[in-house]
């Protein structure tokens, strides 16, 4: 019995040494950039020009924001300008710098029952939605799409009444299938909508507005461990003024731009900068 | 259907990533019961040769700690392991090691309880005789456990495999991190999420083979033994 809580006691050991923090730098970011698949892609091209490990957790944009607070991560990259203001005005933000960009669309059944393509803007399509008796399927998780949905009812003026407003608590794909499901208008990013496209019944109805524009950022919080600050500002540089614009520039999903780099000449250093609306 | 057709393809194709996945899962789930065991077994059979109200206290708690939820232990871990919190300084949130703990602290009640009523109901000669040879404490429980061993064996496999098919304390301590931390229940969430359905259904296929064939594995030892 003694060999055998030795070999017990060396095996905890060596799981021990094989299980603890390896020296990698810790990123916290939103799941519509990693459902996308640019994650990926932006984490392996780093990876592979600076040597540097990249471990990423993907979470809606409020749960990066309290994982940066916290300290838990080095960089977080988010999509909600509100949310990044309030840690700049709190003294948090040791960096700052937006990214890229696309766009919200409002997607829905494609028969359109609340006439939304013909709205004349953002809000007006919410209200019209809210005012039409049709279902909306909302994230209900704090994310960067949940803020800006919740913005747009609040310019609307009303939202649909609560049996039909269903809140998924999920991300992205669980929320587009789900309001594919029960043929329901949804706020969505283009990207996740474009993976999707194939297997659920919506369309994009309506997009052509600036309230609609979905900025990125990358940001290191004063609150990064002090061992992880330059490696943690590398990474933001690389991705908002280096080699990942490129990258960014290059990623495509079935031939189709998704991301947007940062435009030259827009001031990326504010939450409430925004590029001009593309013509598309 | 397709979706379950280029399932078997990714799982016979030999995909390098969904066996390193499932490679972290059994790590993982395979050292905390290890660590459940450790405690447990000789936690329960100390437990069981007490009497009194203490002893049927802990009894109970023990019995009620065997529904922990994964997602209460998953947060409250956090909290404690966070770079804020008071086990920050450890830096273990988000590695193996902080799942591990999860996992174990999930698997010790069902341990610990099991083997307590496994050593109860043994025969009483059994503890006779482990009296009257006024054997060394340490081989009276080595003897006990042996012969409680098959009542003890399927509580291990009862609390592998509810951490082995547990999301909630891996997802929140390891963060489903790619090649450290994501894990095979964490994968299928994150591949349900992102719609890979093919990916998602091969990772559920080897989680549910995994764990019926420990189940079955065992359970016909177990058998002959009895025979």
């Amino acid at each position: 019995m003694i060999p055998l809580s030795r070999t017990l006691l060396t095996a905890l050991l060596m799981l021990t040494v094989a299980c603890s923090r390896a020296d990698a730098l810790r990123v916290a970011t939103t799941t519509t950039v990693d459902n996308s698949g640019l994650l990926d892609v932006l984490v392996r091209a780093y990876e592979d020009a600076e040597g540097i490990d990249l471990q990423i957790v993907a979470t809606g944009s409020g749960q990066a924001f309290n994982l940066g607070r916290r300290g838990d991560v080095a960089l977080v990259m988010t999509h909600e300008p509100f949310g990044e203001r309030a840690l700049v005005d709190e003294g948090l933000v040791r960096y700052y710098r937006k990214v890229m960009f696309n766009r919200f669309v409002i997607a829905g059944p494609p028969a359109d029952p609340a006439g939304i393509a013909g709205a004349a803007s953002a809000h007006d399509a919410m209200r019209r939605i809210a005012e039409a008796g049709t279902t909306f399927v909302s994230r209900g998780d704090r994310s960067g799409t949940h803020a800006r949905e919740l913005e747009l009812w609040m310019r609307a003026g009303s939202r649909p009444s609560s049996n039909r407003l269903i809140e998924t608590g999920q991300g992205m794909a669980p929320t587009l299938r789900i309001a594919s499901e029960r043929s329901a208008y949804v706020l969505t990013d283009e990207a996740t909508l474009a993976r999707l496209s194939g297997e659920i019944v919506l369309s994009p109805l309506f997009t052509g507005d600036a309230s609609l524009l979905n900025t990125y950022a990358a940001i290191v919080l004063t609150t990064a461990r002090p061992s992880d600050v330059a490696r943690a500002e590398a990474l933001a540089r690389w991705l908002a003024e280096g080699p990942g614009q490129t990258v960014i520039a290059g990623f495509e999903i079935d031939g189709r731009r998704v991301f947007m780099p940062w435009p030259a000449g827009v001031d990326a250093t504010r939450p409430e900068s925004m590029p001009e609306l593309p013509t598309s | 259907m397709t979706a379950v057709l280029d399932a078997l393809r990714l799982i016979v194709s030999g995909d390098a990533e969904v066996w390193q996945i499932t490679g972290v899962s059994l790590l993982v789930s395979g050292t905390a019961l290890l660590i459940a065991s450790v405690i447990g077994v000789p936690l329960g059979y100390w437990l069981a040769h007490l009497h009194g109200r203490a002893a049927r206290l802990v009894s109970s708690l023990l019995h009620t700690l065997t529904a922990l939820p994964t997602v209460v232990v998953g947060l409250l871990l956090f909290f404690l392991l966070s770079a804020s919190g008071p086990l920050g300084w450890m830096d273990l949130l988000y590695t193996r090691l902080a799942m591990i703990a999860g996992q174990a602290l999930l698997a010790l009640p069902i341990v610990a309880a099991l083997t307590l009523v496994a050593i109860e109901r043994l025969p009483l000669p059994a503890f006779e005789t482990a009296a009257s040879l006024a054997l060394p404490a340490w081989t009276r429980l080595r003897l006990l456990v042996g012969e409680a061993w098959p009542a003890i064996q399927s509580a291990l496999l009862l609390a592998f495999a509810r951490v082995f098919t547990e999301l909630g304390a891996a997802i929140i301590l390891g963060g489903n991190i790619r090649g450290e931390t994501r894990t095979l229940t964490t994968v299928i969430a994150l591949e349900h999420a992102k719609g890979d359905d093919a990916r998602a259904i091969a990772l559920g296929l080897i989680l549910l083979v995994i764990a019926l064939a420990v189940n079955a594995g065992v359970h016909s030892r177990f058998g002959r033994r009895r025979a």
